[in-house]
């Protein structure tokens, strides 16, 4: 009986405060909304990553690798010599540029032909069943198939020339035959062309390597077996994996953005809790006197807090099932911009796959939206029960300020965010990434807690400068906040959670660029610059030596240093290596090694007798000055020395520096992706560049670069990486938008009565709106104030645990000033246009009615 | 997947180079043939009467597609050993842009044949997987099983009596239709053999629904070294209108070849300007 009773109540209160019940119903629904989008796009990544992998693969069942860098060819011969390997085909994958302006990149997948089909599924053009010419594709290195879907998009037939950047430079192939989108040719959205194994390698400087060889063992044979006798037979630094292991192997390489992603999401959905809880506090104090005249009824304790966790749980389960119905709409335009970095950052390719409809993920967002709500409410809902019915009656704000400022909440408060700081400074990285990403929930709970006194305590700070600038209105909205900690509070908080990430974030993008800047300004120092690619590197395309030693011809050029950027096996994960010629990098960086002796370093590391790790490398392998490295390479392996420690920021795994030759000896690999020129002195870069330009236009995709603009191409790249944090940043925004106007509208409607009385004792109405948009410039400032403060709080979380937990190194401690002063105005904008509205309520509100209000 | 939409990259496969010229050989013929009308003699007839111990020869494709439009290839062929034990060269002339391409197969009885292919302007020796038996060859009409070498006892022979005359001569008309469907992408053939001659000259196959899908036929039969065989054969291909002609130019038997050609690792070495060597 008593539930349906209450229940009742509960819904005369929504009809009453339905702008209310909607905006937090909203707040919940956004948070779900991103958190399923986020979720449904990551798997939706995963799904096309795998599929890819799977198309790729085809029937394979095992697949021989060597990192990035290939493996000499007759590595085949011992594979197919293994007993119980069925078939054996060998690969090379290449994304390259088109000459078309309008094209991206385009995988060509170098297969021997004449026996893959027994691997991978290739269909043919229907009108053009067959290669038209069989013999002359294998004949001429330049043949390729070209898939339909990008054969239309160009116009393209059968005889007809392809332009693609090679690492000898611009080169026309012709289309020898198309095939349909089906297979290998849906991959990478259908961007895909199909070359003879060895022709790639002529045409791709290649040398006598391969990048993979795909499997099939014998039906007498099972695939682990398989797998043992070949780890047996072949060199160290060749893997033997299943496929699926490579699906895996990408879905590392996108770790760094999945976890970027996955935080925002949990944002998101804290910032949900954080507007129910604002709204169910609110809510309480609005209905503390029909809280009291309840519970002077009889009413138990447990049947309010049923009441307000019943409103939270269906409050949670509209807008769950909103949120998981807009968050799939918003999955689509998620898993675009992963699929987009993924391929742009990381270089990994995808094959498009539509956002589905997952079962546990609509149940998991739709517990956690749930969830949410009942955390958010649960507090409120508790002090809603705990209430003193006689207290109840009266104000309780003036009645009990303890319950709010008291040491019960200050003492907790503090110890939770001092816990928590010191964990972010002193826990390791084992205890795991969960436990660590919490840190940041213990801090904003333990400030939760502390809301009230940060409030009051910044309410008094202001006061004067209020008091200055609004007259007599502004001191008193100043007074209203003081006077009111739990309602200021809830806005307030609303507004510290958004700008604590917007500081936070702004801090830590801000505090990596200026660490990009100080690493390239030490190591990346070198007049000119030219690389193979706008992104940081091209997995596939690279220079040959000779645009090297083409440009170390010109007159104007001292030194030119040939760069290969890669990525190896390493200990069960991977790691960057940077082959360069130790002695120019040494003439101009040497400052920027750290440890060791100078003398031990100029002696050893140009005669390959040592490497030289980065900070990050060291960090994640434990590895200090001294120590060693062993690395698996295809022809051996190589167990050296660590002579220093450079700052390098290339690789999230870490980055081993070692000298060309060395790396050339061992991987049987002279690619080029970068060529550091030094100019004679007295030289102009800029007309260098344009030499450089000259000399390579048309003949290679080539970027040249000024020291100058290579710092700027290196600013945008770290932009492009911090896409998401800035995603995060607009989901941050919108919610504490969102959280401003829903506790502004609220508060003003709760305080109808104040307003009236004010009115009824000759108050104008103008008073009235200048009180209202004065209260708000004050809660912006307060809120500015208490979001600079958590952020502190939060940048050390973000540049010490996320930043390990993402990249591997740590980010130095910056706090953005000029971004807080920027926040401020526009935080007050944004506050006076939530509170316009609701002052204008406020002005028209009949004075009998208001005071009748509550 | 049917096979006939599967992307099979066909390329001359030694084997079945090879097997041109045992298909061409085959159709050589010894005015044996008499009043015996046994289709299985006939058949044996046919495909065992050549001897001889090496074989050369200088002929080129020409292909036709169903607009008319036609590309030629051009290609010397050399043969040592016999059927079932021999190695056979293949080196393309013309044009330009497959010259010099060379395939080698070591065919064994008993184990798989070991192919090479040489491409110039990659300068690789590569070892080249089997092709499916209804894969075409080379971009022509034929399929791998139409030049490759027939094994007699893969087909049972059934006489359906005398037939029109050939290029002047009577003929046979025989059904082979194959003991079992592993055997051949053919569910049957008919084949028209000369009377006064061991020499098919012109076969009907039929594909495994039973519907007519090419068309061989042979002309200008010559004599050299005893063995006469005809110098034009044309396939066609008839569900989609394409054919391809095969004209022989030279052919020479028991010539002496040069038998360390006939490795992998001179196929780099390969200049193909002597006819034999």
């Amino acid at each position: 009986m008593m539930i349906p009773a209450l229940w009742q109540i509960s819904s005369r209160q929504w009809r009453a405060h339905r702008l209310r019940v909607l905006m937090t119903t909203l707040g919940i629904a956004l948070g779900v909304a991103v958190f399923f989008a986020v979720r449904t796009a990551n798997t939706a990544l995963l799904d096309s990553l795998s599929l890819t992998v799977e198309r790729l693969a085809g029937k394979s069942t095992l697949e021989v690798t060597s990192g990035e860098t290939g493996f000499p060819e007759e590595v085949i011969d011992t594979v197919r010599a293994t007993p119980g390997v069925e078939l054996a085909e060998p690969v090379i994958e290449v994304i390259v540029h088109s000459a078309f302006a309008d094209e991206g990149n385009l995988l060509i997948l170098g297969v021997d032909t004449t026996g893959d089909q027994q691997l991978r599924q290739y269909e043919f053009d229907r009108s053009q069943t067959e290669i038209a010419d069989p013999l002359t594709y294998l004949a001429q290195p330049n043949s390729l198939l070209l898939s339909r879907a990008f054969a239309e998009r160009h116009g393209l037939r059968i005889g007809d020339r392809l332009p693609i950047f090679t690492a000898h430079g611009r080169k026309d192939f012709i289309v020898q035959g198309l095939f349909q989108p089906v297979g290998v040719g849906a991959v990478f959205g259908g961007n895909v062309a199909v070359m003879d194994v060895y022709s790639a390698q002529v045409v791709f400087d290649r040398g006598r390597s391969f990048d993979r060889i795909d499997l099939m063992n014998s039906r007498s044979v099972p695939v682990d077996e398989l797998q043992r006798r070949l780890c047996a037979r072949l060199p160290a630094g060749l893997e033997t994996v299943r496929p699926q292991m490579r699906g895996q192997a990408l879905e590392n390489a996108v770790t760094a953005m999945r976890l970027g992603m996955l935080i925002t999401s949990f944002i998101a959905l804290l910032v949900g809790v954080y507007i129910i809880f604002n709204s169910f506090t609110i809510a309480v104090n609005q209905r503390w006197k029909e809280i009291g005249i309840l519970r002077s009824l009889g009413v138990e304790r447990r049947n309010v807090y049923a009441m307000f966790l019943g409103e939270a749980l269906l409050m949670g389960v509209i807008g769950s099932i909103s949120g998981i119905a807009g968050g799939f709409y918003l999955a689509a335009a998620a898993s675009k911009v992963m699929g987009s970095i993924a391929a742009s950052v990381y270089g990994v390719i995808s094959t498009a796959v539509a956002p589905r409809l997952h079962p546990v993920t609509v149940l998991t967002s739709f517990a956690l939206g749930v969830a949410a709500s009942l955390i958010g409410a649960w507090f409120p809902a508790r002090a809603a029960s705990c209430l003193d019915p006689i207290l109840a009656l009266h104000n309780i704000e003036s009645r009990q300020p303890e319950s709010s400022l008291g040491w019960k909440r200050i003492a907790p408060g503090s110890a939770l965010v001092l816990v928590a700081s010191l964990l972010v400074h002193f826990s390791p990285s084992r205890v795991g990434m969960t436990l660590q990403l919490s840190y940041a929930a213990v801090i904003l709970l333990g400030l939760t807690l502390l809301l009230p006194m940060l409030v009051q305590g910044s309410a008094r700070l202001i006061h004067p400068v209020m008091d200055w600038a609004g007259g007599a209105e502004g001191g008193l909205a100043v007074d209203a906040m003081v006077r009111s900690p739990r309602r200021s509070s809830a806005t307030v908080g609303a507004l510290m959670v958004g700008l604590m990430f917007v500081f936070s974030t702004g801090a830590y993008i801000q505090s990596y660029k200026h660490m990009i800047g100080r690493w390239t300004h030490r190591m990346l120092n070198s007049d000119l610059v030219v690389a193979t690619s706008t992104l940081l590197r091209s997995t596939s395309y690279h220079f040959s030596e000779d645009m090297g030693n083409r440009i170390s011809a010109l007159p104007e050029v001292k030194s030119v240093e040939n760069v290969r950027f890669t990525f190896i096996p390493f200990q069960g994960d991977s790691a960057a290596v940077i082959a360069i010629e130790m002695d120019g990098f040494l003439a101009r960086a040497s400052d920027a090694i750290e440890g060791g002796s100078s003398r031990h370093v100029r002696e050893l590391l140009p005669r390959g007798e040592g490497v030289l790790v980065s900070n990050n490398f060291s960090a994640r392998w434990r590895c200090r000055v001294g120590g060693r490295v062993r690395l698996n390479a295809p022809t051996g392996v190589l167990d050296l020395p660590i002579l220093g420690i450079v700052e390098d920021y290339r690789s999230d795994k870490g980055s081993i520096f070692m000298d060309r030759a060395l790396y050339k000896k061992f991987w049987k690999d002279d690619a080029v992706d970068f060529v550091d020129v030094n100019l004679k002195p007295g030289e102009d870069a800029t007309l260098v560049k344009r030499k450089i330009e000259r000399l390579t236009s048309g003949s290679e995709h080539a970027l040249v670069y000024t020291n100058a603009e290579l710092r700027i191409w290196i600013g945008s790249l770290v932009d492009q990486f911090f896409l998401l944090n800035y995603m995060q940043l607009v989901v941050a925004v919108v919610v504490a938008v969102v959280g401003i106007v829903n506790t502004l509208i609220v508060s003003v409607m709760e305080r109808s009565r104040e307003f009236a009385i004010v009115r009824a004792v000759g108050g104008y109405c103008s008073q009235i709106r200048k009180m209202v948009l004065l209260e708000a410039v004050a809660i912006s400032i307060v809120g500015v104030m208490v979001g600079a403060l958590a952020a502190v709080f939060n940048i050390q979380f973000m540049s010490r645990t996320v930043s390990t937990v993402v990249a591997g190194y740590e980010v130095p401690f910056y706090f953005p000033w000029l971004l807080v002063l920027a926040a401020l105005p526009a935080v007050a904008a944004v506050s006076l246009l939530a509170a316009w509205l609701p002052a204008l309520r406020a002005m028209r509100m009949s004075v009998i009615e208001a005071i009748g209000y509550e | 997947m049917s096979s006939s939409s599967v992307c099979r990259v066909k390329l001359l496969s030694p084997v079945a180079s090879a097997c041109v010229c045992a298909v061409l050989l085959c159709l050589a013929c010894t005015p044996v043939f008499a009043a015996s009308p046994d289709a299985r003699q006939i058949m044996e007839d046919v495909y065992r009467q050549d001897t001889s111990h090496d074989t050369f020869m200088r002929a080129g494709f020409e292909v036709f597609d169903k607009e008319g439009r036609h590309t030629k290839k051009t290609f010397t062929y050399r043969r040592i050993g016999s059927p079932g034990d021999s190695k056979t060269l293949v080196v393309f002339n013309a044009p330009k842009e497959i010259r010099g391409v060379a395939l080698l197969s070591i065919n064994r009885t008993g184990v798989s044949d070991r192919q090479y292919m040489y491409i110039p302007a990659t300068q690789r020796v590569r070892a080249v997987v089997p092709q499916e038996r209804s894969a075409h060859f080379i971009g022509t009409d034929f399929t791998f099983e139409d030049i490759a070498e027939r094994v007699l006892d893969d087909f049972t022979y059934r006489l359906l009596g005398e037939a029109e005359t050939i290029e002047g001569h009577k003929t046979w008309k025989i059904e082979a239709t194959p003991v079992d469907s592993s055997r051949s992408q053919y569910k049957f053939i008919y084949y028209w053999v000369a009377q006064d001659a061991p020499v098919i000259l012109h076969s009907e196959l039929y594909d495994a629904q039973g519907r007519e899908v090419r068309v061989l036929h042979a002309s200008q039969l010559k004599r050299v070294s005893g063995i006469c065989g005809p110098r034009h054969m044309e396939m066609t291909s008839v569900p989609n209108g394409t054919r391809t002609v095969l004209v022989i130019d030279e052919v020479k038997f028991n010539a002496p070849l040069d038998e360390t050609l006939f490795t992998p690792q001179a196929l780099g070495q390969l200049h193909d300007s002597g006819p034999v060597r």
